[in-house]
């Protein structure tokens, strides 16, 4: 018996040996997994997802409650691993050197010191089991597209180095300590979309619709005939006889719309064919503001805008009983014999569906030899983008 | 009776103690735990409990050759992922696990939304989707961090004070995370058209662990079929707000675009700019 226990014993002895090999061994295959405390409710948000881009990151985290105050913490950035075990590998394009303090929350009066991969931030001391976030700007993000790390621990110092710290991979004597991931995005949603230039102009006998009559009432030919009496109506020199039509234009022309008047007739007034311009411009053609009374013979325009947003231009701007027909020539503005014609309406800026009320005015005097008087209006919409 | 007197109470004592030392990692880290750890004690605690004989962690020093790593274990007592049903509460078993904190951000190509020419009589759309996969976190949030549409001297208009149906003829960019019909004045053919449902609900995509939708909240804003938002003056808003790690959950972008008569004319582009964060 007593040979069979001494037979026995040596193995046992090493078994018992590996026994505690294998305690130890789960140690040590699966390392730094203790820490002294954990940083809780930690993160880093970023302003900017984008690669190279120039970024704010709020840091935020819940100091672990305890005894011990904060003076100080220190963020590493790292390339493959927030733990304090592994190496702490260069973040490409990331870059803190500039970085600045522009806000803090849980405490005050901290100060930072960047570097390049890392921030140091500092000040009086503040209660553990607080949370706090500091705001820092100027941070380049990383570049190309990456996952990377951030490597948090506080300290009791407002020097980190006096509590032991020497690097990411040897942080000393610290209070707490978390990790925490981050990442760049390698695309972001690039959104086009276009809008054209955009110039909706139209003239019609009666006031149309919402977009030159595409709903309510449809665009109408705008033959106007002056005059009074049945079943053909005349002119006379007891008054001036009127009718009118409408303009309606809608624009993106940031620096607004111009309407342009032109008259058929080289006088500017009423002819009946034979170019003498027995029914004259009114005003003598004068591009006075306020326009003119039509006592004898004479054709004019004014116009009535429906809004604010148009402007009546002179001397078409006479209000409901003066009117006219500018036909100075070589002086501005532009007659309504010139090339381009005679502005009767403007606005400052781009308009939606405003509409004018255009009111032509005619009188013969006693001695207008009798006929048929006609002109042909041309109008012209010019947009400024 | 034989095995009692031939082991004797020493040896059995010094086994009793490398049994001790092979469990007292975690043993000795019973204490009440904060948030996320799972184990701790007042002075200590432990991310990962390990029961087995060992392994490498295939990084850098642990498993790697000078040109190749390798993640092994031996013994492994558990392996895969276990999940309670409803509030999907999870964990990992097994030595091959991360270990580390982990975050994944991809906005899924093709991630350029071009909805063409607009009109006033019509209502472009566009959509892009992005996927999220976070680990040993306690949630994570997505905010929109850019300018809507701009050129250089007008930004879109974007419905104030909160999200709105999508109006023909008044300018309006807007966006949301859900499926919507499509806007009746959408064209059916070419850039910006829409044909059935425009977006879609979020996923978890491909289908795995994800924490949608038990442990995701998308604000009111973002989160109501047919009703578009953007915040003005490209402040941060938050899209969508988790409270648990995920795999990976599919969320895609819903976009609109209106404009008046009188919307300045120019070629309107945005990089939207998505930040994930998570909390650990």
């Amino acid at each position: 018996m007593k040979r069979i226990t001494k037979a026995l014993q040596r193995p046992l002895y090493a078994v018992a040996a590996l026994a505690m090999l294998i305690g130890i061994a789960a140690t040590a295959v699966v390392p730094g997994l203790v820490s002294a405390g954990e940083l809780t409710d930690r993160s880093i948000k970023m302003s900017t997802a984008v690669p190279g881009a120039t970024a704010t990151y709020n840091i935020s985290f819940t100091a672990d409650s305890g005894a011990t105050s904060i003076r100080s913490v220190v963020v590493d950035f790292c390339d493959a691993s927030p733990l304090y075990e592994d190496v702490c590998g260069h973040t490409n394009g990331l870059n803190a050197s500039s970085a600045t303090l522009s806000a803090q929350s849980g405490t005050s009066g901290w100060t930072i010191t960047p570097a390049a991969q890392q921030l140091i931030i500092s000040g009086a001391s503040q209660n553990s089991g607080a949370t706090i976030s500091f705001t820092v700007a100027g941070i380049t993000n990383p570049s190309p597209h990456t996952q990377f790390y951030a490597r948090i621990a506080s300290y009791a110092s407002q020097a980190p180095a006096t509590d032991g710290y020497v690097s990411a991979t040897n942080v000393g004597t610290n209070i707490d300590f978390g990790g925490i991931a981050l990442t760049t995005t390698q695309y972001t949603v690039d959104i086009t979309a276009r809008v054209q230039e955009k110039l909706q102009f139209c003239v019609s006998k009666l006031n149309p619709g919402t977009n030159c009559g595409a709903s309510g009432q449809a665009v109408t030919d705008p033959e106007l005939t002056l005059g009074t009496g049945s079943p053909t109506k005349v002119i006379d020199e007891q008054q001036v006889y009127d009718d009118n039509a409408f303009i309606q234009v809608s624009t993106n022309a940031q620096s607004g719309v111009v309407i342009r008047m032109k008259n058929s007739n080289a006088c500017g007034g009423l002819d009946r064919g034979n170019n003498l311009c027995e029914i004259p411009a009114a005003g003598s053609g004068a591009s006075t503001a306020g326009g003119f009374t039509i006592s004898g013979a004479g054709f004019g325009l004014y116009c009535t805008p429906g809004s604010a947003n148009l402007t009546a231009e002179a001397p078409y701007d006479g209000g409901t009983t003066n009117y006219g027909m500018d036909t100075e020539t070589g002086v501005t503005p532009d007659s309504v014999t010139s090339t381009y014609g005679s502005p009767i309406l403007s606005s400052a800026g781009a308009i939606n569906n405003e509409s004018a009320e255009l009111v032509y005015g005619a009188r013969a005097s006693l001695t207008t030899p009798a006929g048929i008087y006609t002109a042909s209006m041309d109008l012209i919409a010019t947009g400024t983008f | 009776m034989l095995l009692t007197k031939i082991l004797p109470k020493r040896l059995i004592g010094v086994l009793t103690l490398g049994l001790l030392v092979a469990i007292a990692p975690v043993a000795i880290a019973t204490a009440a735990c904060t948030a996320n750890a799972q184990s701790c004690g007042t002075d200590y605690q432990v991310t990962e409990a390990f029961f087995g004989a060992g392994g490498q962690l295939g990084v850098p020093g642990d498993g790697c050759s000078d040109h190749y790593c390798a993640k092994s274990s031996v013994g492994e007592l558990g392996a895969g992922k276990s999940c309670s049903p409803g509030d999907q509460k999870c964990i990992q078993a097994g030595f091959n696990t991360n270990r580390e904190a982990y975050i994944e951000f991809i906005i899924n190509p093709p991630s350029d939304v071009d909805v063409g020419v607009l009109e006033s009589d019509e209502t472009h759309v566009g959509t892009a989707s992005f996927s999220i996969k976070t680990y040993l976190a306690q949630g994570y949030q997505i905010t929109t961090n850019s300018l809507p549409p701009k050129i250089t001297n007008h930004t879109f208009d974007t419905p104030t004070p909160g999200a709105a149906a999508s109006t023909v003829g008044t300018e309006q960019f807007g966006m949301n995370l859900v499926e919507n019909s499509c806007p009746g004045t959408a064209p059916t053919v070419g850039s910006g058209s829409c044909t059935g449902t425009l977006g879609a609900d979020p996923v978890c995509d491909p289908v795995d662990f994800c924490n949608y939708p038990a442990n995701v909240s998308i604000p009111a804003n973002y989160g109501t079929a047919d009703n578009y938002y953007y915040p003005s003056g490209g402040a941060p808003d938050t899209l969508v707000t988790s409270t648990s790690s995920t795999g990976f959950a599919k969320f895609t972008l819903s976009y609109i675009f209106n404009i008046s008569n009188v919307t300045p004319a120019g070629k309107y582009t945005m990089a939207h700019d998505l930040v994930a964060t998570s909390t650990f």
